[in-house]
């Protein structure tokens, strides 16, 4: 479990025991393919899912079938901590590639948080830095332009595929099309290919499949303005 | 997924999209006019008037599917109702 262990210890040092609950913790996996499923809406799962390798996408569903992503998920991340202590997920989970997914058994977590203060604080951590990834996208969505949210998401996606070592904070794999692009932006799918084009003429990023190369990082952060203080990178004691 | 051409215009101004993938041309159809109303917010938000622009919609096999005047897509009516 690389990439958990690197989200962490970005942000503090893990004991020799606590990489070895991780490592208990992280044991049963299970592989998901591309647009199914992880968690649904509307369960009562036993366990919290982490991903282990693919990206998946936190999505909301509305009455009429319209559905908006409220997080994407990267290798390391958990999508669904707070099922631990929610009785029904407000959300789904859906893969956006082939994904392999941990699936940490709720009970295992429990004897976490009564038995290490330290790693529980690490899990709230994570918890604390979703939530402010999700205030940053909302008022990227209300203040932003279009141009300017995709910007500030592709130079998020940079920095947080950096963590895990995915990145070298310009280029990285992003499996999304501009459909999923829109429905996290709240944008229509016209002016994401718009505000794609324009990055690309300002010779500010290539997309080429799932490829995507940010050509000028200071320069996007300028136009968007990303500041990465949100992502909480530095490392300290927690 | 079939790819459309989105064409925005206004006299001699002209944005034309890189291929947009859409399911199908009501889909196609349907994302015109979202994608009109949208620019026309921007605009606003700018403080520029894009009610004069048109968007043109054509199919990969040169199709036009629908040419929309921005104008057309406001209420002139007094809101608040």
């Amino acid at each position: 479990m690389d990439e958990f262990v690197l989200n962490l210890t970005q942000r503090d040092a893990l004991s020799t025991l606590e990489r070895g609950l991780i490592a208990e913790m992280t044991a049963k996996r299970r592989t998901f393919d591309a647009k199914t499923d992880i968690v649904k809406q509307g369960s009562s799962p036993t366990h919290s899912c982490l991903m282990v390798s693919g990206y998946s996408a936190r999505v909301n569903l509305v009455a009429d079938g319209r559905r908006r992503i409220t997080a994407v998920h990267v290798p390391g991340d958990f999508v669904d901590l707070h099922s631990l202590l929610l009785s029904r997920m407000d959300h789904s989970v859906t893969a956006l590639n082939s994904c392999e997914v941990a699936l940490v058994p709720h009970n295992l977590l429990r004897q976490v948080t009564e038995n290490h203060g330290h790693l529980s604080r690490l899990l709230w951590m994570l918890t604390a830095i979703d939530a402010a990834i999700y205030r940053q996208w909302l008022v990227a969505s209300g203040r932003l332009s279009s141009v300017e949210q995709l910007g500030h998401f592709l130079c998020e996606m940079a920095l947080r595929l950096r963590v895990i070592d995915k990145s070298d904070g310009k280029a990285f794999r992003l499996p999304m099309s501009q459909a999923e692009l829109g429905d996290a932006m709240g944008l229509s799918v016209v002016h994401v290919n718009r505000g794609l084009q324009q990055l690309r003429r300002a010779n500010l990023i290539t997309w080429r499949g799932d490829a995507v190369q940010i050509l000028n990082f200071a320069a996007l952060q300028q136009l968007s303005g990303f500041d990465p203080t949100y992502l909480d990178l530095e490392r300290r004691e927690r | 997924m079939p790819a459309y051409c989105f064409a925005f215009r206004e006299g001699f101004a002209e944005e034309i999209l890189d291929e947009v993938e859409l399911a199908d041309d009501e889909a196609a159809r349907k994302e015109a006019a979202r994608a009109a109303r949208e620019f026309m917010s921007e605009g606003v938000l700018k403080g520029i008037d894009r009610s004069g622009w048109t968007l043109s919609v054509s199919a990969s096999d040169g199709r036009v599917l629908v040419e929309l005047r921005f104008a057309d897509l406001v209420s002139r009516r007094g809101d608040l109702q």
